[in-house]
């Protein structure tokens, strides 16, 4: 049996769990999960940070977010004032909480798998990925923002998307 | 205590250092380092008491920079400061030489716990 069949990706409970540690730990503020996430919001005017997964599951996991929620977050990461933080800082800031949740969920998939270094899009409706299926989201309200983390994984040649 | 923080994000190295002072370590220099190959030459060349490392960085891993910096005779204390924590990377870390390995997210405590094992 190849890993790839035994994969256990987090359920939205789990991935909700995961993105709360990572909070508590840096962001101040909590966040308030959306009972019932609507995966039809557009991108239009978010920013969008991911991780891609290797090895025996493929896939990525991705932070959307509006560019005012990416400032917040990286005023509170950086501990500076939001006139001081950078366009680089914000997208280095969103990356790594890409980075760190996608870790967590790296860990869940199997020994074998890999993490990619983070990316960031700065106009998230730009980003075309035909080849996914999106698995798992969760979207919580923060600082009176929406924030939205995705699991999606790679499915060559099915159409996939949104 | 001279320190050297290797991380491709330069938020999570402002996280690093802050979580140092807050965990209470004296630090009298820190250096940074945003990539695996500056970690590696920066430990050769800077000779810190402590290098605290992603894992996941460009140019080299943090594994690959460890193995290197042992491969050139320093026997700096070495630990991860990493989003993944799985045993695997565990043992893998253990095996090139690392003190440790934190895995992200973390606090000042879990800094403190770990770190006064290493360092003075």
């Amino acid at each position: 049996m190849t890993e790839a069949m035994t994969a256990v990706l987090p359920s939205a409970p789990e991935l909700a769990e995961i993105v709360d540690q990572v909070w508590a730990s840096f962001l101040e503020g909590e966040l308030t999960a959306v009972p019932e996430p609507d995966v039809t919001r557009p991108y239009a005017g978010c920013l969008i940070a991911w991780v891609s997964i290797g090895g025996g599951w493929t896939g990525h996991l991705s932070v959307v977010c509006s560019d005012a929620a990416a400032r917040s977050i990286a005023t509170d990461m950086f501990q500076l004032d939001d006139s001081e933080v950078t366009t680089a800082e914000v997208a280095d800031a969103l990356g790594e909480i890409a980075n760190m949740v996608g870790g967590s969920v790296k860990g869940m998939v199997g020994a074998t798998a890999v993490l990619s270094l983070p990316q960031v899009v700065l106009d998230a409706a730009a980003l075309v990925s035909p080849e996914t299926c999106r698995l798992v989201t969760v979207q919580a309200h923060w600082k009176d923002e929406l924030l939205e983390f995705s699991l999606w994984e790679r499915q060559p040649g099915n159409g996939g998307g949104k | 205590m001279r320190v050297l923080v290797a991380d491709d994000s330069m938020v999570m190295r402002r996280i690093v250092v802050r979580t140092l002072r807050q965990a209470g370590f004296d630090c009298e220099e820190i250096i940074e380092a945003a990539d695996g190959r500056q970690a590696y030459e920066t430990t050769l060349s800077e000779s810190p008491d402590l290098v605290l490392s992603d894992w996941n960085m460009p140019e080299m891993t943090g594994i690959e920079s460890l193995r290197a910096i042992r491969a050139a005779g320093s026997d700096v204390t070495f630990g991860f400061v990493t989003s993944e924590g799985s045993e695997e990377m565990r043992a893998e870390a253990a095996a090139a030489g690392a003190a440790f390995l934190i895995a992200k997210p973390f606090t000042a405590d879990t800094f403190r716990d770990v770190l006064e094992q290493f360092v003075a």
